[in-house]
C-alpha cells in the first residue's frame, strides 16, 4: 500500500517537473521572440552581414548610443544589411555610399537629428543641423567644400558615439575645451585659416580654465559657452557683452549705465575684453585700474584718476572688511560672543561682493555711497567688540570690590569670634 | 568715680559690638542677594521667552503681510523669513554662491542674490544665476500667533 502510494507520488511529482519544464522553456521563446522583435537586437550579427567583413567597426559600436537604440551600418552608410554578397549588399540600388563625405554625413545626422517627429521621445533639440549650417564650421564644409573644418563627428566620434551626458563623451562639458584643441590646437591644420593655436593654454591658464579643471565646475564657460557649439562662431565686437552677460548678469547691466557703454554702441570699446582679456581671463582685482585704463586714457586724464580713486575705494573697502573680519575672530577666539557683529559682518561682506559689480557702472557716487557704507558698518562693528572688550575689562576690576568685601567679612568675623570668646571667658 | 571709669569703658566696648553687628547683618545680606540676584535672572528668561526645543520667536503673525518677508537673525545665523498664502517659510540668508545676503523681491515673488543676480523661488530652490544648490531651509511653526524657527 505504500508503496503504491510512492510510485504514485513519483508519478506526480514527474509530472509537475514535467510541466515546470515545459513553462520554463515556453517563457524561454517568448524571451527570445520578445528581443528579436525589440531594437536593441534589430541588428543581430545573425541580420547583419556587413559585420562579416567590417566586426571591428562592428565592435567599436556596440557602446555607442546609436546602436543601442537600433540605429545600424545602413542608416549613415546605406546599403543592404541583409545581402550576404558584397555585391548586392553594396549595389546602386541600396543607396550605398560607403565613408561618407562631410557633407555627406552631415546630412546623414541630420536625417534624424532634424526630424522633430523622429527625435521627439528622445527628448533630444532637433536645431543642431539648422544651427550649423550658420556656423562658420557648416559654411566652410557645406557651403566652400571645405572638408578639413569641423563637422558633427569631428566632436561627437564615429561608430562609438556616446551620450553628450555620458562624462567619457568628448561633448561633456569638462571635455569641450580638448575637444576643440584637438583641430584648433593643430598649428598646420589652422595655418591657413590664421587662427592662433595657444587659445586653449590660455584657456588652461584663465579663471573659467581653473575652475573647469581644478575645481570641476561644469557649469563655468568653456568653448562652447562663448562661441556657441553647432552654431560655433567667433564673436563680434558687439556680441562680446551678450556672450559674457549670459552669466555676469549684473556686471553687463550696470555696465550698460557706464560712460563705455555709449563707445560700445559707436564699436569704440569692447564690452568686457577691453579691460579684462578674453580666452586668459583672470580674477579680476581693483590694480586692473592701474593697467586696463591706460589702454586708452594718460595718466593725467580725469579718466584715468577717477579709475584711480575706485580704485582706491575698493581697496579701502576690502581692507576695513578683511580688518574687521580678523577682529570678529580673533575675538570669538578669546570666548567673547560675537554673534551679533558676524551677522553684521555677513551684510558687509555682501555690500563688498556687491560693488564690484557696480564698479562696472564707473559711478563714482554709487562706489562712494556703497564704500562708506561698508565703511560705516566695519566702523560699528570694530566699536561694538571694542565695548566687550572694555566692558569684560570693567568686570574683572569688578572682582576688587568683591574681595575687599570678602577681606572685611572675614576680619569682621574674626573680631566678632574674639568679642564673644571674650565674654565666654 | 570708678563706676563712672567703668561706663565710659563700656560704651564704647558697646558700640563697637554693635557696629561689627550691624557690619555682619550687612554683609550676610549682601552676600544672600548675591546668591539669589544671578538664579532670578537666570530662571527668568527661561519662562519669558527663552529657546524651547530649539525652535526660536522671531515675531508675530500679524506683522507680516502675506508674500511679505523679513530679515531675522537668529545667532550669527541670518535668515529670511516670508510668509505665503499657505504657511511661512524660513531660509538661511547666505546665498549658496559667494555668500552675499539674499533679499525679497516682492514685485518678482522670487529671493534674490544682489550681487550676482541669482533667484530663488519660495522653497528655496534656484530658479536662475550662478548660485549651484538651494537655500538651507529651517522649519517654521506658528503657536498662538507667534513664529518660532528652529535653527
Amino acid at each position: 500500500m505504500s508503496h503504491h502510494r510512492n510510485l504514485n507520488h513519483q508519478a506526480a511529482h514527474f509530472i509537475t517537473n514535467e510541466r515546470g519544464s515545459f513553462f520554463v522553456y515556453f517563457g524561454i521563446l517568448i524571451i527570445l521572440l520578445f528581443l528579436s522583435t525589440h531594437p536593441l537586437f534589430a541588428n543581430t550579427d545573425n541580420e547583419n552581414q556587413c559585420i562579416a567583413c567590417h566586426s571591428d567597426y562592428w565592435e567599436e559600436m556596440q557602446a555607442s548610443i546609436h546602436s543601442r537604440n537600433g540605429v545600424a551600418c545602413q542608416d549613415c552608410h546605406g546599403g543592404d544589411p541583409a545581402q550576404a554578397d558584397q555585391a548586392l549588399a553594396k549595389g546602386p540600388e541600396t543607396g550605398y555610399i560607403g565613408v561618407p563625405e562631410k557633407d555627406q554625413a552631415v546630412q546623414r545626422c541630420g536625417n534624424c537629428h532634424a526630424n522633430v517627429e523622429f527625435m521627439n521621445p528622445y527628448g533630444i533639440r532637433t536645431d543642431q543641423l539648422a544651427r550649423y549650417l550658420t556656423s562658420t564650421h557648416g559654411k566652410r564644409v557645406m557651403v566652400d567644400h571645405d572638408m578639413k573644418a569641423a563637422a558633427c563627428m569631428d566632436c561627437h566620434g564615429y561608430h562609438d558615439v556616446i551620450a553628450v551626458s555620458d562624462p567619457n563623451s568628448p561633448v561633456y562639458p569638462s571635455n569641450v575645451p580638448k575637444t576643440c584643441n584637438h583641430c584648433h590646437g593643430n598649428e598646420r591644420l589652422m595655418e591657413p585659416y590664421h587662427h592662433p593655436t595657444d587659445v586653449f593654454d590660455q584657456y588652461r591658464e584663465s579663471v573659467h580654465g581653473k575652475a573647469l579643471f581644478e575645481k570641476g565646475n561644469l557649469a563655468v564657460a568653456n568653448c562652447a559657452a562663448c562661441h556657441g557649439s553647432h552654431g560655433a562662431v567667433p564673436p563680434g565686437v558687439k556680441d562680446l557683452g551678450a556672450t559674457c552677460g549670459k552669466c555676469h548678469v549684473n556686471e553687463k547691466k550696470y555696465f550698460l549705465e557706464s560712460p563705455h557703454a555709449a563707445a560700445m554702441v559707436e564699436g569704440k570699446f569692447s564690452e568686457c575684453t577691453s579691460c579684462h582679456g578674453f580666452h586668459d581671463v583672470q580674477h579680476p582685482t581693483a590694480a586692473l585700474y592701474e593697467k586696463a585704463c591706460l589702454n586708452c586714457h594718460a595718466t593725467g586724464t580725469t579718466e584715468y584718476q577717477l579709475g584711480q580713486a575706485i580704485e582706491r575705494e575698493l581697496n579701502n573697502a576690502e581692507q576695513a572688511f578683511e580688518k574687521t573680519k580678523g577682529t570678529v575672530k580673533q575675538a570669538a577666539i578669546e570666548g567673547f560672543f560675537v554673534e551679533e557683529e558676524a551677522a553684521n559682518l555677513e551684510e558687509v561682506k555682501t555690500h563688498l561682493i556687491e560693488i564690484k559689480s557696480v564698479q562696472h557702472t564707473l559711478n563714482n557716487h554709487f562706489l562712494t555711497e556703497r564704500h562708506d557704507a561698508i565703511v560705516k558698518s566695519t566702523d560699528e562693528i570694530e566699536r561694538s567688540i571694542r565695548h566687550k572688550r572694555l566692558s569684560h575689562k570693567q568686570r574683572q576690576w569688578m572682582l576688587v570690590p568683591i574681595w575687599v568685601f570678602i577681606v572685611i567679612m572675614v576680619l569682621v568675623l574674626y573680631r566678632k569670634y574674639k568679642q564673644l570668646k571674650n565674654q565666654k571667658d | 568715680m570708678s563706676d563712672m571709669k567703668t561706663n565710659h569703658a563700656e560704651q564704647p566696648e558697646t558700640s563697637r559690638r554693635h557696629f561689627l553687628d550691624w557690619i555682619l547683618k550687612g554683609g550676610f545680606l549682601a552676600t544672600l542677594l548675591g546668591m539669589f540676584l544671578p538664579a532670578l535672572t537666570y530662571l527668568w528668561p527661561v519662562t519669558r521667552r527663552g529657546p524651547v526645543g530649539g525652535m526660536v520667536e522671531v515675531g508675530r503673525e500679524d506683522d507680516l503681510a502675506v508674500w511679505g518677508a523679513k530679515k531675522i537673525s537668529i545667532g550669527e545665523s541670518p535668515m529670511i523669513l516670508l510668509r505665503t498664502p499657505q504657511s511661512f517659510k524660513a531660509y538661511s540668508a547666505v546665498c549658496t554662491h559667494l555668500g552675499c545676503l539674499v533679499e525679497w523681491s516682492a514685485d518678482k515673488r522670487l529671493i534674490e542674490c544682489p550681487c550676482h543676480a541669482g533667484f530663488f523661488d519660495v522653497e528655496g530652490r534656484v530658479i536662475s544665476g550662478p548660485p549651484p544648490k538651494s537655500l538651507v531651509g529651517h522649519t517654521v511653526r506658528v503657536v498662538d500667533g507667534k513664529i518660532f524657527v528652529k535653527l
